[in-house]
């Protein structure tokens, strides 16, 4: 079961991490949460921190897969993610 | 304002007075609250106006204002009624060029807002709305779009869409982050000055400050030095079972792109670095995020 959602072209904080969330069953558990990011994005490490935490952690997705990540974007959730101790369920993949 | 009674000074703000240069930390020696009822500003001396100095301003006048006490600014020495020296100043002196320069910054608009009584110019409209986004307040979201917007014109401008995106994520980061946090309102302001290729931004609140915000999220500091430093440099957040990250992360990416950043609150300073450390500063109530970012050519 695959779950898919976009990032806004700007991210802001953690609330609008939780309302894009909103979209999402409480739990995620056997879910593949696939992220896509927009040409352009402007990320925030709160944003993209309260995303790692909320879906692997709080509600126990199998992966976060995270396309079209700039490295900057990709090098904000590798340290959230290392932070959280899930850095091998997040994953990078290029244009769908 | 001011009919019918006696105008005293609560705050006298001297700007620029013996013509040093004015920065963020001027101010706090000629602050003196003596319990009267009026705030007065002179600019007639001033030669420099930094952008930390501007929004520090704008938050002690708003704080005043919203007090119930009056206001006013003069940019030349004859509008001035509280300052002893002024009278040995030659009258019809013309406003500096920095009072200028501050009005153009947003300064003008402020004392209007405000009510004060002033004589500092009027904002003339001209084409360089690209170089400066004026002092402002806080929830104006559009605001802090136009600073990106900002960014990323003039460092596209060499090309560098990598540096661009990082400045700009970590400003953005910033203004949301003390938006966020600050619960009173604040201001905030960014400015390009092209000769020098430098980029600084100012984001300022009198809101309860880092110490006071952990400790609602139950992170308990014995003073303000602990506090700034640990929210600058680990995850502890206000919010129960999260946040943290963002702070830490910019000021790391601001450092790593050899910019400037001091974050003050209190009686405490925090100048992030790869070894960031504690600075005194002059006690302000409420948090300022001060940037600086000089682009080096390779």
């Amino acid at each position: 079961m695959n779950a898919e959602l976009v990032a806004p072209r700007r991210m802001k904080g953690r609330d609008q991490a939780d309302q894009l969330l909103s979209a999402l069953p409480d739990r995620l558990d056997g879910v593949v949460v696939r992220l896509d990011v927009p040409d352009g994005a402007l990320p925030t490490p709160s944003f993209l921190d309260q995303l790692v935490e909320i879906v692997l952690l709080a509600r126990g997705a199998e992966r976060l897969v995270v396309a079209r990540a700039s490295d900057f974007t990709a090098s904000i959730l590798e340290a959230s993610a290392v932070d959280h101790g899930v850095a091998d369920q997040v994953e990078f993949i290029g244009p769908a | 304002m001011n009919s019918g009674r006696e105008i005293r000074t609560l705050a006298f703000v001297r700007i620029g007075h013996g013509k040093r240069r004015l920065d963020e930390s001027t101010w706090h020696a000629s602050v003196d609250d003596d319990g009267t009822d009026h705030v007065e500003v002179s600019l007639w001396e001033c030669e420099w106006v930094s952008v930390g100095w501007l929004v520090r301003l704008a938050c002690i006048l708003d704080e005043e204002r919203t007090k119930g006490r009056s206001i006013s600014a003069w940019c030349d020495p004859t509008g001035t009624r509280t300052e002893p020296s002024a009278t040995a100043l030659p009258s019809g002196r013309p406003p500096s060029g920095a009072a200028a320069y501050a009005s153009r910054l947003g300064l003008f608009n402020l004392l209007t807002d405000l009510g004060a009584t002033h004589n500092v110019p009027p904002v003339r409209e001209h084409a360089r709305q690209d170089r400066f986004v004026p002092l402002h307040r806080f929830g104006a979201e559009a605001r802090v779009d136009d600073m990106i917007e900002v960014i990323d014109r003039r460092i596209l401008e060499w090309g560098d869409g990598v540096l661009a995106e990082r400045l700009g994520a970590s400003l953005y980061e910033l203004a949301l982050n003390i938006e966020e946090h600050a619960e009173r309102p604040g201001f905030a302001m960014m400015q390009w000055y092209p000769k020098a290729n430098r980029l600084d931004l100012s984001v300022a609140d009198r809101g309860r400050g880092i110490r006071s915000s952990l400790a609602s999220g139950g992170h308990e500091f014995p003073d303000n030095r602990a506090a700034v430093f640990a929210a600058t440099t680990e995850r502890v957040s206000r919010k129960a079972g999260g946040g943290g990250f963002g702070l830490p992360y910019v000021l790391n990416t601001v450092t790593q792109l050899r910019g400037a950043v001091r974050v003050h609150s209190g009686d405490a300073a925090v100048e992030a670095s790869a070894a960031p450390r504690v600075l005194p500063s002059p006690s302000w109530q409420g948090t300022v995020v001060d940037v600086s970012f000089t682009w080096r050519f390779a």
